[in-house]
Parts: C-alpha cells; sequence; structure tokens
C-alpha cells in the first residue's frame, strides 16, 4: 500500500493485501488469545493437581519419616515404599526437612536419603544453571561425604550461581580442609558481595584462620582477596590476626584492605596497636579515617581519649560520629556531656550518641 | 474535501499504523523476555533460601525511608509492615511531609514516640526539619517531622539522617511481605555492582489484611481498582521482568526500591521540582555511571513484594496518571541529551527511546488517532469493514498481551488462588480496551498539556485505610 495515494488509503476492500493481512492478524490473534487463555487454565489446573498430589505425598511420608527419626523403622525402608516417579521429590521432601535439623536427626535423613541420591548425581551436570543447582543443593546437604568430590568441582560449573551453591557447600565447618580450594577459587567470585564472601569463609570456623591469615599477609594476591580474608578473621574475632592486620595497615594503601584490615585490629587488637592505626586517623579517605577512630575505641588506651576528642571535629560526620560512639565506648561519657551542652554545631551528634545504641553503618 | 486534508489523514492513520505496530512488537518483545527470564527465575528460587539469606552477615544494614502526607489512615498499619521484615539489621525513618491530617499523632500514640536527638549525616536541601522522634517500643523506628515539600524533599530529608550502606524506599500507603526486604537485597550480595533493585508492587484493594499482613489475596470489587491489577501485571511481570532481562532497567518504582545511600548522596538526592522523581533518579544513576564509566548494575527483582492502595475512582485515578506523565515528561526533558546517544549503551539506544516515543509521545498519538478515527468513520471517507477490522485487531492484540501477562502471574507467583479471580482477569483482559485505556490514554495526555502549561500539583490521594479495601 502506497500511504501517499490518499484516496485508495481509505477504499481498502477484501481484495487489498493490506485487508486480506488485517483479516490474517485477526483470526491469529484470536487463536493466540484462546491458546493463552487455555495455557493459563492449563497451568492452573495443573498446579493445582500438582499441589494436592504433594500435600497428599507429604501427608503420607510424615508419619514414615517420625518413625525412622526415632529409630521405629530403617531409613533403608523408605527407598522400598518410595514410587520410582517421586523419588525426586522425595529428596526434596527430606531436603526440606534437613535443612531444619542438626546432629543425629541430619545423619539419620541422610541416611534415608542415600539410595535416592545415585539418581541425582547422574544428572547434577545437566539442564540449566537453576536445576543443576537445586540437585547440588540437595547432593551436598544429603550426602556430602559421598558427592564431595562433584561439590567440589561445581567451584568451576560455567554458572556463577552453581558455583556459588558449590561454595556455600564447601564453607562450612564440618569440612575445613576444602578452605585452599575455596581460597584458590575466590577470584571467579569477584563480582559477588565480598562482606557474603567474608561470612561465608567465617563460617569455616577457627580453624580457617592460619590460612585467612597467609591470604592477608600475602602482599602478592589482589587486595580485595585479602580485604575478604581480613573481614573473615574480623567476623571470627580472630586476636592472633591482630599483629598482621598491623602489617598491613604499614604497608597497603588500597581503602578497602585498610578498612578491613583497621576493623579486624579493632577486634583484636591492643594497645601495642595503636601506632598502626593513628596514621590512618589522617587518612584522606574518611571511610578509613571513620574505621580508624572505631578501631582506636575498641583498643582504647590513655592516648585514645585525646585523639578521639580530636576526631570529634573531623570534616566528616561519619568520622565524628564514629568517635563519638567509641568515646562513648571507652566510657568518656562526661566529655560528651560537656560537648553536648556546648555551642559546637554538632550537639545533637553528641545528645544522639549518648542516648542510642548506634545501627552499624 | 481537499487533497491538503486527505493527505493530511491518510499520513496521521500511518503514523497512527507504524505507532501501533511498533508498540505492540514491543510489548510482545518484552513478554517473550520476560517468560524466558522469569521461568529461570522461577527454577532459581528453588534454590534460594530465605532463612540463609536472613543469617548471612554480608547482608548490609539498610534504611527505610517512608515518605508520609496526609497519611494517618494507612501509616500505623504500613509501619507494623516495616517492623515485622526479616532483615539482620535495618531502621525505620518515617518523614512526616507537613501531612495537614494527625499523621504525627496517630504514629506518636501508636509507638509513644518521645523527641530525640539526631544529626543528619548528609546535606542535601530541604525544606525545615521540625523535630525527630524515636520509639520507646521499637528502638528502630524514627520519625522525621518536616515542613511540607514535595515528596522528594521527604525523601531527601529521610536520606539526610539515614547512616546505613543501603536506603530503601517506600510508600507509606505500601505493605511490604516480611520476606520482600531480603529478597529485593540479594542483588546488592550477588553483585558488588548493584546500585539499586526494585521489587514488585501489587493491589492490595480487596485483599484481607491483618496486623500489616495481606493474608488473603483476592480481587478488588471495585472496577477500577480490577483494571489496575490487570495493568500492573502487565507493567511488572512483563515489562520490568524483560527489561532487567535486556539489562535495561530505567525506573525502579519509588513505591518499593532499594538503592546505595553513597551513590545517592552523592548525586544530591532526588530532585526536589520533579514529579516523577523515582523515574528521574534511575535514569540520573544510569546517566551519573555511564559518564563516569563506573561499573554499575539496577535490577528488577520480582519476588519481593510491596502492596498498594489504588485509586478507586476515575477523580483519582486522572490525578495519578496526569501526574505520573508529568513526570515522565520532565524526566525525558532533563536527560534529553542521553537520546539515541551510544555514549549511554542500550540505556541511551533501547529504554530512553521508548520511553520518549512511545510512553511520552505516545498518548498524543493514540488521542488523535481516536479522534481522527471516529471523524473520518463518521465523515464516511473510510472503509467501514477495513476500519472495525483494524479495530477489532487493535483490541484483540491489547488482550493477547494481558493475558498474557496473566499467563506469566499463573507461570510463577499465583497469587490470585481462586479460579473465579483468574478467570475475571481473562473478562478484564478483554474488556479493558473498551474504555479504560481510552480513559488512561486522555489522562496521560492531559497530564502533557498540563506539563506544557506549567502545572506541578501533586494531586491528593483519598486514602480508605487497608481494613477497608
Amino acid at each position: 500500500m502506497n500511504p501517499f495515494d490518499p484516496i485508495r488509503f481509505f477504499e481498502l476492500s477484501f481484495d487489498d493485501p493490506m485487508f486480506r493481512i488485517m483479516v490474517a492478524a485477526l483470526l491469529g490473534l484470536s487463536v493466540l488469545a484462546v491458546v493463552f487463555v487455555g495455557i493459563a487454565v492449563a497451568l492452573r489446573i495443573r498446579n493445582e493437581r500438582r499441589l494436592a498430589l504433594r500435600k497428599r505425598l507429604d501427608a503420607q511420608w510424615k508419619p514414615l519419616l517420625l518413625e525412622v527419626m526415632s529409630g521405629e523403622r530403617s531409613p533403608s525402608d523408605l527407598y522400598l515404599r518410595v514410587p520410582h516417579r517421586h523419588r525426586f521429590y522425595f529428596t526434596s521432601f527430606l531436603y526440606r526437612f534437613a535443612r531444619r535439623v542438626r546432629g543425629q536427626e541430619l545423619a539419620t535423613l541422610r541416611a534415608a536419603a542415600r539410595p535416592f541420591l545415585p539418581e541425582i548425581h547422574r544428572s547434577v551436570k545437566d539442564g540449566t544453571p537453576e536445576t543443576r543447582a537445586r540437585r547440588l543443593q540437595i547432593l551436598g546437604l544429603l550426602g556430602f561425604d559421598a558427592y564431595a568430590d562433584d561439590v567440589a568441582a561445581a567451584l568451576d560449573d560455567p554458572s556463577p550461581l552453581v558455583a556459588m551453591v558449590a561454595f556455600r557447600l564447601l564453607a562450612r565447618p564440618e569440612h575445613p580442609d576444602f578452605l585452599p580450594l575455596l581460597l584458590e577459587k575466590l577470584s571467579r567470585f569477584e563480582t559477588f558481595s565480598h562482606n557474603l564472601l567474608a561470612s561465608l569463609l567465617a563460617g569455616v570456623g577457627f580453624e580457617a584462620a592460619p590460612l585467612l591469615r597467609d591470604v592477608l599477609r600475602d602482599a602478592g594476591r589482589p587486595a580485595w582477596v585479602r580485604a575478604v580474608a581480613a573481614r573473615a578473621l574480623g567476623l571470627r574475632n580472630d586476636v592472633p590476626s591482630a599483629d598482621v592486620a598491623a602489617t598491613v595497615l604499614a604497608e597497603a594503601h588500597d581503602p578497602a584492605l585498610l578498612i578491613a584490615a583497621l576493623d579486624l585490629l579493632g577486634r583484636g587488637g591492643s594497645e601495642r596497636h595503636r601506632a598502626a592505626v593513628r596514621t590512618h586517623l589522617r587518612a584522606p579517605n574518611a571511610e578509613v579515617r571513620l574505621h580508624a577512630v572505631r578501631a582506636l575505641g575498641k583498643i582504647g588506651g590513655g592516648e585514645a581519649r585525646e585523639l578521639l576528642e580530636h576526631a570529634l571535629h573531623d570534616a566528616s560526620p561519619w568520622v565524628a560520629l564514629a568517635a563519638a560512639e567509641s568515646l562513648k565506648q571507652i566510657g568518656a561519657t562526661e566529655l560528651l556531656r560537656t560537648m553536648a551542652a556546648s555551642e559546637h554545631p554538632r550537639t545533637d551528634l553528641f545528645r544522639q550518641v549518648l542516648i542510642e545504641n548506634p545501627v552499624a553503618a | 474535501m481537499s487533497a491538503f486534508l486527505w493527505t493530511f489523514l491518510a499520513v496521521f492513520q500511518t503514523i497512527v499504523f507504524v505507532y501501533f505496530v511498533v508498540l505492540n512488537t514491543y510489548y510482545l518483545v518484552m513478554s517473550i523476555f520476560a517468560f524466558r527470564a522469569l521461568r529461570k527465575y522461577t527454577e532459581r528460587l528453588t534454590s534460594i533460601d530465605v532463612d540463609d539469606l536472613v543469617a548471612t552477615a554480608g547482608a548490609p544494614p539498610v534504611t527505610m525511608i517512608v515518605p508520609a502526607f496526609n497519611e494517618a489512615e494507612t501509616i500505623v498499619e504500613s509501619t507494623r509492615s516495616l517492623l515485622t521484615l526479616r532483615y539482620p539489621e535495618y531502621e525505620i525513618l518515617i518523614v512526616n511531609d507537613g501531612s495537614k491530617d494527625d499523621t504525627l499523632g496517630v504514629l506518636r500514640e501508636a509507638y509513644d514516640l518521645l523527641p530525640a536527638p539526631r544529626f543528619p549525616l548528609a546535606h542535601i536541601a530541604t525544606a525545615p526539619v521540625r523535630g525527630v522522634y524515636h520509639s520507646r517500643t521499637h528502638p528502630n523506628l524514627w520519625v522525621v517531622d518536616k515542613e511540607n515539600g514535595k515528596r522528594a524533599d521527604a525523601i531527601n530529608a529521610g536520606i539526610n539522617y539515614c547512616r546505613t550502606p543501603l536506603l530503601c524506599i517506600v510508600d507509606a500507603d505500601g505493605l511490604l511481605e516480611p520476606d520482600a526486604l531480603i529478597r529485593v537485597a540479594r542483588p546488592f550480595l550477588e553483585d558488588e555492582h548493584t546500585v539499586a533493585s526494585g521489587g514488585i508492587i501489587r493491589i492490595a484493594n480487596g485483599c484481607r489484611v491483618e496486623d500489616g499482613l495481606v493474608r488473603d489475596v483476592r480481587l478488588p470489587r471495585n472496577r477500577i481498582a480490577r483494571f489496575q491489577v490487570l495493568e500492573y501485571l502487565r507493567s511488572f511481570l512483563a515489562g520490568r521482568v524483560g527489561w532487567d532481562a535486556l539489562k535495561i532497567m530505567f525506573l525502579i518504582s519509588g513505591a518499593f526500591g532499594l538503592f546505595k545511600r553513597s551513590l545517592v548522596v552523592e548525586l544530591g538526592g532526588l530532585a526536589p521540582d520533579s514529579l516523577g522523581e523515582d523515574l528521574e533518579l534511575t535514569v540520573r544513576l544510569h546517566r551519573h555511571c555511564r559518564e563516569r564509566k563506573i561499573p554499575y548494575k539496577i535490577h528488577f527483582v520480582p519476588d519481593p513484594v510491596a502492596w498498594t492502595e489504588a485509586p478507586e475512582t476515575l477523580k483519582v485515578l486522572g490525578r495519578q496518571r496526569d501526574r505520573w506523565q508529568r513526570g515522565l515528561i520532565d524526566t525525558m526533558v532533563r536527560h534529553i541529551r542521553m537520546l539515541f546517544n551510544p555514549k549511554y549503551g542500550r540505556i541511551g539506544l533501547v529504554a530512553y527511546p521508548y520511553f520518549f516515543f512511545l510512553e511520552m509521545i505516545g498518548p498524543i498519538i493514540e488521542f488523535t488517532g481516536y479522534i481522527v478515527f471516529v471523524t473520518v468513520l463518521a465523515l464516511g471517507i473510510a472503509s467501514l469493514p477495513f476500519a472495525i477490522l483494524f479495530l477489532l485487531v487493535a483490541v484483540l492484540l491489547g488482550s493477547v498481551l494481558s493475558i498474557a501477562a496473566v499467563g506469566l502471574e499463573e507461570l510463577t507467583f499465583r497469587r490470585y488462588t481462586r479460579l473465579k479471580d483468574l478467570l475475571r482477569l481473562f473478562w478484564l483482559a478483554f474488556i479493558e480496551n473498551l474504555g479504560y485505556r481510552q480513559i488512561l490514554t486522555y489522562y496521560r495526555l492531559r497530564g502533557t498539556i498540563s506539563y506544557l502549561r506549567g502545572l506541578d500539583g501533586w494531586g491528593d490521594m483519598e486514602r480508605k485505610g487497608f481494613e477497608e479495601l
């Protein structure tokens, strides 16, 4: 159709291709609408049926499982009672319980799951990343001992989702042996939240501390990896790391690493580390100064009060707030009261600190 | 009739036709991307354990900033919903923006508020703050009482008092589900470059609400609110999920959005003179990061839910849409240099042009199209069968896209558990094209005219309170 043939534009009849296209579109869309409605209704029916089936199966399996948990029935009995087509759902059912128990109860659930796991293991590398992640989670929780190598291998899965599931499964206090591997593979998780990584590594427990200290000490490693190690050590309140943190503070320049080292020193340092902190009270980066002030407040000691008082006048209100909180922490409340009653432009800040427990920033 | 008029009508009809094809192709493409993304996401949900997330020490502390203007009807309930959130560490900061009703009074009574000192840690210019209150019953609840400004001004006042790495902006008439905050914060755990993320907004009208929680999800009894259920499903499940999949997340809704505080402060907060402050902030985040080559991500997460009260009268709906349109135009004008500018990547080349041509100019084309359509029919100069065909195709295409959005809901979250509600949604998908859409087009056109006339009023939203919805 030529849109600039105005007369013809308004005189379309059935013979015109455009007219025919519109008729075809109308028919096509009608079919599509009916198909979409049909699919949605079918989905609704399928989902409701599935839900009802799952409720029925849960009701059937729950008493059996309780008998197994109480020792009245052997865990291997369950394998015979679960039809083949419901096996995957049964492992998901066990997984739901396993997430919420520990010790002997978890061991019993693992024993019940054992015969079902080879089937999941066969398909753990197949399907979408989401499916692989789900299968790996089940294998890792219900059959870690038998499938530890597969979980470890999943750290190299092309999908970050699967790799992170593997990381979570391996970063557990039950198996600190995997820590070197986790640290070796840490670089592939650089885009993940570094706080999250630190939290997971801290979950490995005290046995991880020597290795994490080595990582923190190693100037050859990327600064962010060392910062993650420092944060993990900090979360464990690892006192022996304080000396390493002090060394890092003397040589590092990366703000994230300095902040993590200062926090670590704040948790495990003593008065002899004050000098390492002190230099950073004048750091150009306000966030570094803030963490230096916090560390100083935790380390305390005679000179700390004077330094913190000075920090109350820092250009950054964040640093001043941290200084006031630290002064409160070391018991210098009288000084804060005096400041609060003064003409200082930050009197509200001092009064605020005097009456509340802060949310950490 | 003069040749000029014929040509004008023909050319105009062609423009309408092209607009129609481009708009619907866009919706169709978005729906396809959304379908793929949602399928993946629902699978992924099975490997996400909220308890794990809550227990993770890496979840950054959050301040919930709640701007409140004349919210006495809903503020106690919505605050209660915020107090039930499952999140390791968070503060609630309600900003009473010079309400003319008793918003501050009801809060003071319900949560035992007392005046308390609190020092602002940022200094974005706002209307004067009259006082800060702290709850004696809930240590993480604060109220900032200030003189009236616009919504953005109230949020900026909240940002000034925020002292956590993340800030979450929520509407005072919204109810967050207990897991909503940890779910919307997940992108911040999974990607260090995340600077903002948003959750889905659903309509609370018709639902049973108890103790700040939506207990039973139903379609609203009011027809105008019902149409909005469909509209929101289309907008969030098809639109935003599609944008997220294409990495062109152009709007984090101000009703429920999580932002990196330091970046928002660096940007000077929300634009106080903007009526579309949420859109403007999101666009400014894109612009700022791309101009400075800062790696960043903005995400939409489809499962964290904020329930909101939708307008139930045309008058209030009209005021809301009028304001949204003015906000959109204002943002487009402010950031016009992004249009087709390759410097801004797919934001400048895809997202911005979509908003500019289809959302901003669209209502003008569409509304004029309706007028021309009726005129040529009335004058008897159009082929009547063709006109009817075109109308039917337009209605059906709109219906198919809406039905697809309902299908996406059914495929994923299935909040409307009654079959009757599902069937009603299908019916609405058809009839919304026969009046409701045209009314919305009119309101948006009116918004365009209001913008051109320099009107900047906000327009009051009448609240019923969640118990009466």
